[in-house]
């Protein structure tokens, strides 16, 4: 069952120097109950993606899309006040950045119960009964304490744990995580993460997870997408993606991953070069400057879709049968 | 909290006591004394010496400091030294024209934010646009032009354009109404600009995102998340506005013949009245550190990373 369809989507951002082609028409879906992932680097438009979905682009971006399809609303029909009874209750977000993502001045508690008396009503005291209830459970020890105290007074964990709350308070059939645990602690990520599939597991929503990095999401997700320079590579199961990936982007990131149980003299081998420049993107496709096996079409078409027996798309030029054949180079 | 009031009441004392020993040396400093100035140029210097030793200035300099701080502490500053005053105590005088100079402050100072606010607000949130470009002109020309020369025009405008009787003071609205708009002129103008450049840095921040997020409406995203992160530097800037609107303007209470406290000022500094000049020091000094600790205590109200107690 589909929660979200989305049909070529374009965001761009209208800036003083030109048009930032941020997401150049790509279609995706998310299934209910699934934790999928978005992997790309930095400027390749998972953020984007989601914050269009969302409808939460600044005022300098369009949007534009076929269909956004969500749990049998078309998004792109409704009005701003519309959308907000959308927003927070449907689909809950957690940003990247715990420290600046709250209110300074509201206590934990006042920014906990702001959605749950927006979209479902609550009275003052049932709202600050649920807030409790949502700290317990996002494991913050001493709620009752907690949620009298500010922001500041929080550690970085505790402030995303509290972003999750607010995400989750009325119980969203999506959750869209941010880059959720970049800004934190290397053991605090693992927590962070653990917490967001614990919560996935027993309230049954989807979450969204967008990450720069492969590791995070490998052990959760049970499906990928891999999107460069505005445009999804290849999207497919966790399992294809990373045992039998096809884009040689996609190889490009999990050699870039480091393996602790490896050999330990195997070597990194990042990509080369730099991402595209959005406001005059390439004719073809975006990855071929950087790509080690680009032929003359790479550079004058986009890479159709191809689909694989298992679902598995990608849209890489070497996809066609008369291509030739080559192999992903594994760190040696 | 009552701790931190304590320590920087202390520390406004003390200022208090530079303030005053530095104004104090420095009045006597200036060559003449209160009966050297020009009025006095007819009358027997034999009197004029006299009236010196009447009021104590004969004394060396060191021991009328002493005396005077004798004075100050059983709370009296002193008697006016100009004949015309008759005498008259610089407690009464005060008590006489501050609370006229207070109440026009005041109204100056609301005046100041209800317009001062909303218009910054307004123009972050249609920034470029034409709403925007007018009131940042208006903003400009708020903060250049004189107070006087607005003063003078506003005058002309309303009293002899249109026909105001206001060439003397009545305790009425018409009279109430241009000195207040005249000394708010500057600080609305200052506040739109402050709120402004801060609700548009507001606007930036992530927090904002999240509101929207969570499907908060958009006069709430503005007011309840944005604008009260923006008002910290207006907060900051409150304490010295109340405390220069409300202790009066020389300018406007001249312009307007406003019998406040304003002119008192000048007029005591050009006639040398020591302790019209001494008393209007410390009475103006308490008030500024007065204000500038309310507007410190308001501004940890309202932001809680603020800590008084550090």
């Amino acid at each position: 069952m589909r929660l979200l369809d989305v049909k070529n989507l374009r965001t761009i951002f209208h800036i003083g120097v030109g048009n930032v082609d941020a997401v150049r028409g790509i279609s995706f879906h998310v299934d209910k109950g699934e934790f999928l992932g978005i992997v790309g680097e930095s400027g390749s438009g998972k953020s984007v993606t989601m914050l269009s979905v969302m409808g939460l682009l600044p005022e300098y971006a369009s949007r534009e899309a076929d269909q956004i399809l969500f749990d049998g609303t078309e998004l792109t029909a409704l009005t701003p006040r519309q959308m907000r009874g959308v927003q927070g209750k449907e689909i809950g977000m957690v940003f990247q950045d715990p420290m600046t993502s709250l209110n300074p001045l509201y206590t934990v508690g006042q920014q906990i119960e702001e959605p749950l008396r927006i979209h479902l009503g609550l009275k003052k005291a049932e709202a600050r009964q649920r807030a409790l209830e949502l700290l317990d459970r996002v494991e913050i020890p001493d709620p009752k304490t907690r949620l009298k105290q500010y922001p500041h007074e929080l550690s970085g964990g505790m402030r995303q744990r509290v972003m999750i709350a607010i995400a989750i308070a009325c119980e969203p059939k999506m959750i869209i995580a941010d880059e959720p645990t970049t800004a934190l602690d290397v053991t605090i990520q693992a927590q962070i993460l653990e917490l967001l599939d614990h919560l996935k597991k027993n309230s049954g929503s989807s979450v969204v997870m967008i990450t720069h990095d492969l590791g995070v999401i490998a052990s959760m997700c049970t499906r990928i997408i891999v999107m460069y320079g505005g445009l999804i590579c290849e999207e497919g199961s966790a399992r294809e993606i990373f045992y039998r990936p096809k884009h040689p982007y996609t190889w490009g990131l999990l050699n870039s991953v480091p393996q602790i149980e490896l050999h330990k003299h195997k070597k990194l081998i990042p990509i080369p070069g730099t991402p595209p420049d959005m406001i005059s993107p390439p004719a073809g496709c975006p990855f071929a400057p950087r790509c080690r096996h680009c032929m003359q079409i790479c550079r004058m078409m986009p890479p159709p879709e191809t689909v694989l027996p298992d679902g598995h798309r990608v849209f890489c030029h070497l996809m066609h049968p008369n291509a030739p054949k080559v192999e992903r180079e594994v760190n040696a | 909290m009552g701790w931190y009031i304590l320590k920087r009441l202390i520390a406004g004392i003390l200022s208090m006591i530079v303030l005053i020993t530095v104004a104090f040396f420095m009045m006597h400093a200036m060559p003449g004394d209160p009966f050297s100035v020009d009025d006095n140029k007819k009358v027997d210097p034999a009197v004029l010496d006299r009236l010196r030793d009447k009021y104590g200035l004969t004394k060396p300099i060191g021991e009328q400091y002493l005396d005077y701080w004798g004075l100050l502490l059983r709370g009296d500053l002193g008697i006016s030294l100009k004949p015309e005053k008759q005498d008259q105590t610089v407690n009464s005088i005060i008590a006489e024209t501050f609370p006229l100079s207070a109440q026009i402050g005041a109204y100056a100072v609301i005046l100041s934010l209800i317009v001062g606010i909303p218009l910054g607000i307004l123009s972050a949130l249609r920034r470029g646009k034409a709403t925007d470009l007018s009131i940042m002109a208006f903003a400009t020309i708020g903060i250049s032009v004189p107070t006087f020369v607005i003063a003078i025009l506003l005058m002309w405008l309303f009293s002899s354009r249109l026909g105001m009787q206001i060439s003397h003071w009545e305790y009425d609205f018409q009279h109430y109404i241009l000195p207040v708009v005249c000394l708010s002129l500057g600080p609305i103008a200052y506040i739109a600009r402050q709120t402004r450049s801060s609700m548009l840095e507001a606007l930036e921040q992530d927090y904002i995102r999240t509101a929207r997020a969570k499907g908060v409406q958009e006069w709430k995203v503005i007011v309840k998340h944005a604008l009260k992160n923006a008002l910290t530097p207006v907060i900051t800037y409150l304490g010295p506005l109340v405390a220069g609107l409300l202790t009066g303007s020389f300018i406007i209470e001249n312009t307007f013949s406003v019998p406040g406290i304003g002119k008192y000022f000048v007029e005591s500094v050009t006639g040398r009245d020591y302790s019209m000049i001494m008393g209007i020091v410390v009475f103006f000094g308490a008030f500024v550190v007065v204000c500038n600790l309310l507007s410190d205590i308001l501004l940890a109200i309202i932001d809680p990373r603020v800590k008084l107690d550090r």
